[in-house]
């Protein structure tokens, strides 16, 4: 309803009728903006002086100088950016329907009544979330190194050969994916949980009288109610996984590894911004990703039914 | 909740937020206030330098010494760049560490405080490679107080086992041929062991950089600022010994500086570590692990032609400096320095105290760096260190270093793969500094 | 006899996950009382093989535990306060009324969460030092309370409260306000009590952008004070390192254990017959 449809109203309710709704209208800017003050300010900002610094070749220090499209044309051709979006795109795929699915079952699970224990499962599913970056570099350095890591050893124990978990570079993707998993699970879980408690509970118990298993009952009330928060959730997960940085970098460190297989954009921007004093380039970049995941995350909202 | 308490809640967390945060500015007299200072690395050593510059200097008795830790190299500099970015320098430090190879990039940005006339003075109490690292344009911008002296360390416990004399090691080409022998080796213990490491990430780096070093190669041309590496012999040298460590099966595969590397130099299983001086602490403390003692030595690099050069520092010196912000305590931060690491009496006390061997030549002299070590079996390592400093000659560091030797050990991990010639990754490493970076000097 | 094996298999997949989440975690424990020369030995020791408590009194000499916990609890709490309120507010705002602009300004906000945070840095404290709160709390309380990702959750919960509700209220005669405080609130306890934990996690774990606006020691995170330790010598201090995490996290942990009961009560049930 906007606007345009109130002259209706202006002659069946009256005045006071359009004036509650103009009053509601201003009700829900009032309400948005303290939201919008804090952020036009503190996110705004920094975002419009990227859109600027690309234009520059600022290296972090000194002067700006202007210098139009060349950062642009530059990324185009750059085979390591290239590089770094295919990589991208594999662990993106490689990694998220297992994420929101392990999430989704440990949700379910630790949301019926019957298992004892249920609090310690979710603090300890949750934990990872937790854990330093400092704590995790140096644990996981340690567990997936080819020659004495604690994987490594594990399956040499049960007879299989090691593994080149960071030293491969198709297995350091797969490592990478599952720290991502550790990382992530207790993130969703706790969202999908929530979720969960706000299923009306008499659509389940008219589902039990009707004869419903506890699959049924998944599929057919615990799936469609949870919908909409799934779909958000695997909006929210790509957006983050296309700015994946935390876990290549501690697995294998700011350049990518072995020809580059951990090399994800988020890095390779890093880099250039931080390590080799190219602001200018690594804002064009950042410009350039942003591009690439508003397409994907436009794609997925018209493949994905979207009632709202 | 109540609305009052939540009313008080807020008040608290405002006042608290308010209270704890904004410091009095800063004066301009270098007298009085809070000198400022920042490292990666052990403050307490910084510390005691400055109680040492208040003691021999009264006037500045009254300043109090703070340090801003950062929890790396990287953050120092990050920190430096945004508050000259933002102009905003009431949380800069007066003095902070730096690298010799960093001194380039921000010299050139007016973020230093020029020291020549300060420093010309000492100029021939300082190794010349040292000079060089903290000159940029033929000025000098910082102060050296440790150079990286580059050594090959060694088990002589697995040399002695696989019957490998150390002193007959002269050229790397005697080093691969003593590795071949270490690593195909039939130890009592029945355990695999292997000369050398070579890393996963950016494999090589600090190899290349005191190879480099060593034979006084540059990667960049001094006046063009062109890319000399595809047409210089000594580079294909440095490149085609690394590459031969793997393709000749003497190094071992792992990423360095994780728990198991550390593992591995700890027990044996790594028979060298090519690198510099510092190492000697990582041994001491423990960080190897336990029974470390007799087991290490250490010895000049081996030169790439018999009777070559084998001194090079392999990452130039460690180095304070002064930053050039609006009421910058410079003054006092050169008395300290200058009462700290170059001077005859404090500067060989100190350095004792905290187990550091200084970059001031007279002060190498001392018995303290001369002795024995009974932990080294009886080595001198620092009369080493003192030969080496003196006769190291180093390049200077171009400001697209880092981002050049990372493009270089790219490809160079494709030679050592085989996946390609040593002199085709060394044209492609050529082309593709020339493509990413273009000149640099 | 299905109830008992699907317990059974729950139970059993549940303790596969927990124990392979919690490795890192119990890893990061027990390194905290190693001495240095047992961290890094081949022979992975499970349990110290000399405990000791040289590194937490390394920590206790290096770190004002006490002073830098404070800071963290002042910024998180404060934080997460403003976080929760604003999207909240503005969630409900999204989620309950139409007006001008709705659409474009909800898709401008999805559309800010694309973009890359990393080269943000710089401009983020150009603007700090312009209004003096570079080295203060502020700086890490206001910026960011803002979150897109929590005013779009916000909405998703909120939307799943039926309209009916807010329409009685309104017929009863409240204000907007009080039926956003008085309504929608209780009734989004599990959503806030969620987000607000995770903001307060986000908060108290973030690495980057405290170590480049907080200069001075005393004003440092608990987590910030403990990576910077800096040990009488060179190299990385990673018992204390580890020992000082440990103690940094366990603020977090306590709160989580306290807090996740909340997350799973408040249920909707009888509120909707009405």
């Amino acid at each position: 309803m906007n606007s345009s449809s109130t002259g209706s109203q202006w002659g069946v309710f009256g005045l006071p009728t359009l004036l509650k709704k103009i009053n509601r209208q201003r009700s829900a800017y009032l309400f948005i903006s303290p939201f919008f003050v804090d952020f036009l300010v503190f996110g705004l900002f920094p975002i419009l002086f990227s859109v600027y610094l690309s234009l520059t070749d600022w290296s972090g220090l000194g002067s700006m100088k202007f210098v139009g499209l060349k950062n642009f044309v530059r990324l185009l051709n750059d085979e390591r950016f290239l590089l770094s979006i295919r990589n991208m795109f594999i662990l993106w795929l490689g990694h998220i329907f297992f994420l929101l699915i392990l999430a989704f079952l440990v949700a379910v699970i630790l949301d019926a009544p019957m298992i004892k224990g249920r609090s310690i499962y979710r603090t300890m599913v949750y934990l990872p979330n937790v854990t330093p970056i400092a704590v995790m570099g140096l644990v996981f350095g340690f567990i997936f190194e080819f020659n004495f890591g604690v994987l490594n050893s594990l399956l040499a124990n049960i007879g299989f050969s090691a593994f080149p978990w960071l030293t491969d570079q198709n297995w350091i993707k797969v490592s990478i994916i599952l720290v991502n998993l550790w990382g992530a699970t207790g993130w969703y879980m706790i969202i999908l949980l929530a979720g969960l408690q706000n299923i009306d509970a008499t659509l389940y118990e008219a589902a039990e009288i009707d004869g419903a298993g506890s699959f049924q009952k998944l599929i057919f009330i615990t799936l469609p109610s949870l919908k909409g928060l799934l779909f958000f959730c695997f909006l929210t997960e790509t957006i983050g996984s296309f700015q994946l940085f935390t876990e290549p970098f501690i697995l294998v460190g700011g350049s990518g590894g072995s020809q580059g297989g951990g090399l994800v954009p988020a890095m390779y921007m890093y880099q250039q911004a931080f390590e080799y004093s190219k602001m200018g380039y690594a804002s064009a970049l950042s410009l350039a990703l942003f591009a690439i995941i508003l397409v994907a995350s436009l794609i997925q909202w018209r493949l994905m039914d979207r009632e709202d | 909740m109540k609305k009052s308490t939540l009313i008080s809640v807020i008040a608290i967390l405002v006042f608290l937020a308010t209270a704890c945060g904004r410091k009095p500015s800063v004066s301009a007299d270098e007298t009085t206030g809070k000198f400022t200072f920042s490292t990666w690395g052990a403050a307490s050593f910084y510390e005691d330098c400055f109680g040492r510059m208040q003691q021999a200097n009264p006037d500045y008795s009254k300043l109090t010494f703070e340090n801003m830790q950062a929890d790396s190299e990287d953050t120092l500099y990050t920190r430096l760049k945004t508050d000259f970015a933002a102009k905003s320098y009431e949380s800069t430090p007066d003095m902070v560490e730096m690298s010799a190879y960093r001194i380039g990039e921000f010299a050139e940005a007016g973020l230093l405080v020029d020291v020549t006339e300060q420093m010309t003075p000492y100029k021939d109490k300082i190794s010349p490679a040292v000079w060089q690292g903290i000159s940029h344009k033929d000025h000098i911008y910082a102060i050296p107080w440790m150079t990286n002296s580059a050594m090959v360390w060694y088990r002589e416990d697995v040399f002695k086992m696989a019957g490998v004399d150390a002193s007959a090691i002269k050229t790397w080409d005697d080093f691969i041929a003593a590795g071949k022998v270490i690593t195909n080796f039939n130890y009592p213990d029945g355990k695999k062991r292997y000369m050398v490491s070579i890393g996963t990430e950016e494999p090589a780096f600090m190899n290349m950089q005191l190879m480099l070093g060593q034979l006084n190669t540059s990667i960049f041309d001094a006046n063009t600022g062109d890319v000399t590496i595809d047409k210089d012999p000594n580079f294909h040298k440095a490149f085609d010994v690394n590459t031969r460590f793997v393709q000749e099966s003497i190094a071992l595969e792992i990423q360095e500086w994780e728990a198991p590397w550390y593992a591995a130099l700890g027990d044996g299983t790594l028979a060298t570590f090519i690198s510099a001086n510092w190492f000697s602490q990582m041994i001491k403390d423990g960080t190897l692990g336990e029974n470390q003692e007799g087991v290490w030595r250490a010895m000049a690099l081996p030169a790439f032609e018999a009777g070559g050069n084998t001194a090079s520092l392999e990452s130039g010196s460690a180095n304070v400096v002064i930053i050039n912000k609006p009421g910058v305590k410079q003054n006092a931060a050169w008395a300290m320095a200058q009462t700290c690491f170059l001077n005859d009496k404090v500067t060989p006390d100190l350095y004792k105290k905290h187990i550091l061997v200084p970059a001031y030549l007279p002060a190498l002299g001392d018995p303290a760096f001369t002795e024995a070590d009974p932990f080294y079996g009886g080595e001198k390592i620092g009369v080493l260190d003192k030969s080496i400093q003196e006769k190291a000659l180093m390049p200077a560091f171009p400001p697209a270093y880092n981002e050049a030797m990372s493009l270089i050990t790219a490809q160079l991990a494709l030679a050592m793969n085989g996946e390609k010639t040593v002199d085709q990754a060394i044209v492609d490493a050529a082309n593709d500094i020339r493509n990413n970076i273009g000149t640099s000097k | 006899m299905k109830r008992f094996a699907l317990r059974s298999i729950s139970h059993i997949l549940l303790l596969l996950v927990s124990f392979i989440f919690l490795f890192p975690f119990y890893w990061m424990i027990i390194s905290g009382f190693k001495p240095t020369s047992e961290l890094f030995s081949k022979t992975i020791s499970f349990w110290p093989a000399h405990p000791t408590l040289v590194q937490y009194i390394f920590v206790f000499e290096k770190v004002r535990i006490l002073r830098t916990l404070l800071n963290s609890i002042v910024i998180s709490v404060g934080h997460t306060a403003l976080a929760v309120f604003l999207c909240s507010l503005g969630g409900y705002g999204f989620a309950k009324y139409q007006f001008k602009g709705k659409k474009f300004l909800f898709n401008f906000l999805v559309a800010t969460m694309m973009i890359p945070q990393v080269v943000g840095i710089i401009p983020s404290f150009i603007i700090m030092s312009k209004i003096g709160w570079v080295d203060t709390f502020w700086a890490l309380i206001i910026p960011g309370a803002a979150d897109a990702f929590g005013i779009i959750l916000m909405r998703q919960y909120i939307n799943s409260i039926p309209d009916e509700l807010v329409d009685a209220a309104r017929i009863d005669g409240a204000s907007e306000f009080a039926i956003y405080t008085k309504v929608i609130i209780p009734l989004m306890r599990p959503a806030l009590i969620t987000y607000g934990l995770m903001t307060f996690i986000y908060s108290w774990n973030n690495y980057l952008w405290p170590l480049i606006i907080l200069r001075s020691p005393q004003n440092y995170t608990i987590l910030l004070a403990v990576n910077t330790i800096s040990s009488a010598k060179f190299n990385t201090p990673w018992g204390a390192i580890m020992a000082g995490s440990t103690l940094a996290i366990l603020p977090l942990v306590i709160v989580f254990l306290l807090l996740q009961k909340y997350i799973v009560s408040g249920l909707m049930v009888g509120s909707v017959k009405g």
